[in-house]
């Protein structure tokens, strides 16, 4: 199956989430709030997405969709019932509540591993590829484009690796597995880790900002250079701006 | 080859010096270090020429002295066919592996840039270089010496040779002495920290590092690269050597923990077993972004005074070491207020958090970066001097063959030149480790 009919059929699958057929499609519900039109949804989602990119990139998906999830459903939930609590405790209310953060995590579960997916299938380092491609040179649109996938790639592929890596050898978090021993003196208690670890979450915020940002004139030059688009009659002269000759030997 | 690059190059005392005059080359096209979004939308303008700010130099190539930050797109391919793609000529399909193979990277040619080693680095960016010169005015390169080992400079020649015969400018920037292939010699500021012997151990078991070698890891195949086990009994300081991309830094990276794999390393010191720490190019790019009370300050469970105790100690030995107080010492060793700027004192701070630790071992990668050989050669044997006071080993890894008289122990990595079907999936390729001077 091409890369194509993949994106296809995830982004078919997602109408029914975006448009709310879902949740009607199959009355009756398991529990309040997990009907099972979207019970039945999530299940069919799940699967296609296992055997559209396979088992590996499901399990990271849904990793991701649980990491996003589980804080905000229970945190959202710990906080409106410490509310119905304060403000006086109600069967109704307490029903509605649960039907509610139930719905929630199903829906999260759901819907973000289908994002994930939906992106995922898109091979967007071949798009740049075959826009380095062109015979005809790239047009002011591709370029935007190049350097949208400049930046997101930098970012996924760059920044954040790079950041990983230092703050694992500055040994903010614990290293898991592989390295034998650990510093010595080092022992922290849960205080001091919650100070380096929202302290380093600062420092990254900070630098991954600045990392993903600070290579912007130099690819806005080097994606400038690229000759304009025959077709459009764009930056014509942009190959021998300087107004030299063509070249005459190969390099 | 000195013949030939002779004629272009204009040596610096310092990093500062060198990226000052670097700058005043190619300054409009570098990485800003902050910008608000006023700028950032200037910038991203420029995709489209609109912006009347580029001007003269605008047809310049340049490698920077940290090559990954001249280096545009995702790949060596890509790099390579936006280059010819800008020359506004036909090529044939093939022309971008020749290119490739020319210059030593037709292997590389469909990894990420930062999987990329730092002298595949500089040979991509002189093969990007040698090819786009052709539509432009003239090249200007900093300080490659630092990534490229000796056997591999015949690139820079190669690009050199083609800068004269199609009379396009070139100006080399280097740092005083770096390029120098001579071993360290009486002449040379390196103190004597070898009074006593430091001995450790390296041990690898079974390690498995995953790489991301394709820029979509959710639909690729998975790329492993294996460590051959080893124990290799060892005395500091100890080098580690190999050629551009044969897994030095990797190994590195293991033992210091900063990647994730699978099996176990090790390193026992006189002060018992633990992990190494590791100083290399992305915390000292990261550093560069923070600031000098920041870097000093450690991390959690860190005790400050002890680390610009450390810091100090550095900064005394280094003084030592060159015989007094250093030329390149802002101030002189006693102010260090004015010194806090520059690129070495930045790495003593950074060695001094690291040493605070109290680590197995201290690995510093490529340690004579961005200094001159003299301050280089001062540094090292300042942090050795501390460091052995502390009986903590130290490893260096570089391409100078300036630390072989000093080295009192050595390992080779090489890796090999296969890549295998895993058993367990994915593709893998061996990196192994052998001792190359006597056991203690």
């Amino acid at each position: 199956m091409n890369w194509k009919l993949k994106a296809g059929l995830l982004w078919l699958l997602a109408i029914p989430a975006f448009t709310g057929i879902a949740g009607h499609a199959i009355p009756g519900s398991l529990l309040p709030g997990a009907g099972y039109g979207w019970i039945g949804y999530a299940v069919v989602v799940h699967g296609a997405i296992a055997l559209v990119l396979g088992t590996r990139a499901y399990r990271l998906a849904s990793l991701v969709a649980l990491a996003i999830t589980l804080p905000v459903v229970l945190l959202g939930a710990v906080i409106s019932f410490a509310v119905l609590f304060v403000g006086g405790w109600s069967t109704v209310q307490q029903t509605v509540t649960v039907a509610h953060y139930v719905h929630l995590f199903l829906t999260m579960v759901t819907v973000i591993p289908l994002a994930l997916a939906m992106v995922a299938v898109i091979p967007l380092h071949r798009l740049e590829h075959h826009l380095l491609r062109r015979p005809k040179g790239v047009k002011t649109i591709e370029k935007i484009v190049l350097m949208v996938l400049r930046v997101f790639s930098h970012i996924v592929h760059f920044v954040l690796p790079n950041i990983m890596e230092v703050i694992r050898e500055e040994g903010v978090l614990p290293v898991k597995g592989g390295v034998s021993g650990s510093h010595r003196g080092l022992s922290l208690t849960l205080r001091q880790r919650m100070s380096g670890l929202l302290s380093m979450m600062v420092h990254v915020g900070v630098e991954a900002i600045c990392a993903s940002i600070r290579y912007i004139p130099l690819w806005a030059d080097e994606i400038s250079r690229l000759p304009g688009s025959i077709e459009s009659g764009q930056d014509k002269n942009t190959a021998g701006s300087s107004g030299e000759d063509q070249p005459k030997d190969d390099p | 080859m000195m013949e030939t690059i002779q004629p272009y190059r204009s040596n610096f005392d310092n990093y500062e010096a060198r990226e000052a005059a670097f700058r005043e080359l190619v300054d409009f096209k570098l990485a800003r270090r902050s910008a608000g979004p006023a700028q950032f939308w200037k910038d991203f303008g420029r995709i489209t020429r609109r912006d009347p700010a580029v001007g003269r130099s605008e047809t310049a190539a340049y490698i920077t002295s940290n090559p990954r930050d001249c280096l545009a797109f995702g790949t060596p391919r890509q790099v390579l066919m936006a280059a010819l793609m800008a020359t506004g000529r036909k090529w044939p399909g093939d022309h971008i592996l020749e290119v490739a193979s020319r210059f030593g990277i037709a292997g590389q040619l469909d990894q990420p840039i930062r999987t990329l080693s730092g002298g595949e680095t500089v040979k991509l960016a002189l093969a990007k270089t040698r090819v786009s010169l052709e539509t432009l005015s003239h090249a200007v390169v900093s300080s490659p010496f630092a990534w490229l080992s000796a056997n591999n400079r015949y690139l820079l020649n190669d690009v050199a040779d083609h800068c004269r015969q199609s009379g396009k400018k070139l100006s080399l920037l280097s740092l005083e002495g770096e390029d120098n292939l001579a071993p360290i010699g009486p002449e040379d500021p390196f103190l004597n920290p070898l009074r006593q012997k430091v001995k450790f151990s390296l041990l690898m078991r079974a390690v498995k590092i995953p790489l991301t070698l394709t820029l979509n890891p959710l639909v690729a195949d998975r790329c492993y690269a294996a460590i051959e086990n080893a124990e290799l009994q060892l005395v500091s300081p100890c080098v580690i050597t190999g050629d551009n991309g044969q897994g030095k830094s990797l190994v590195a990276r293991a033992v210091a923990g900063a990647l994730a794999f699978r099996g176990s390393t090790s390193v026992n010191g006189p002060m018992g077993g633990g992990r190494g720490v590791l100083l290399f190019q992305d915390v000292l790019t990261q550093a560069l972004l923070r600031s000098f009370s920041t870097l000093i300050r450690g991390g959690p469970g860190m005790s400050r005074p002890a680390i610009v105790s450390t810091y100090e100690k550095i900064r005394e030995a280094y003084a030592a070491a060159c015989g007094g107080i250093p030329t390149d010492c802002p101030g002189g060793i006693n102010a260090p207020e004015a010194a806090r700027h520059n690129l070495r004192d930045i790495k003593a701070a950074l060695v001094a958090v690291r040493l605070a630790k109290a680590p197995g071992a201290l690995i510093l990668d490529e340690p004579d970066w961005g200094l001159s050989r003299q301050s280089a050669i001062a540094f090292v044997s300042a942090v050795l001097s501390v460091a052995h006071a502390q009986r903590t080993p130290v490893i260096l890894i570089s391409h100078k063959p300036w630390w072989q008289t000093v080295a009192c122990s050595g390992i080779l990595i090489s890796r090999s030149p296969a890549v295998h079907p895993a058993p367990q999936g994915g593709l893998v390729f061996t990196i192994s480790l052998r001792p190359e001077r006597g056991a203690p």
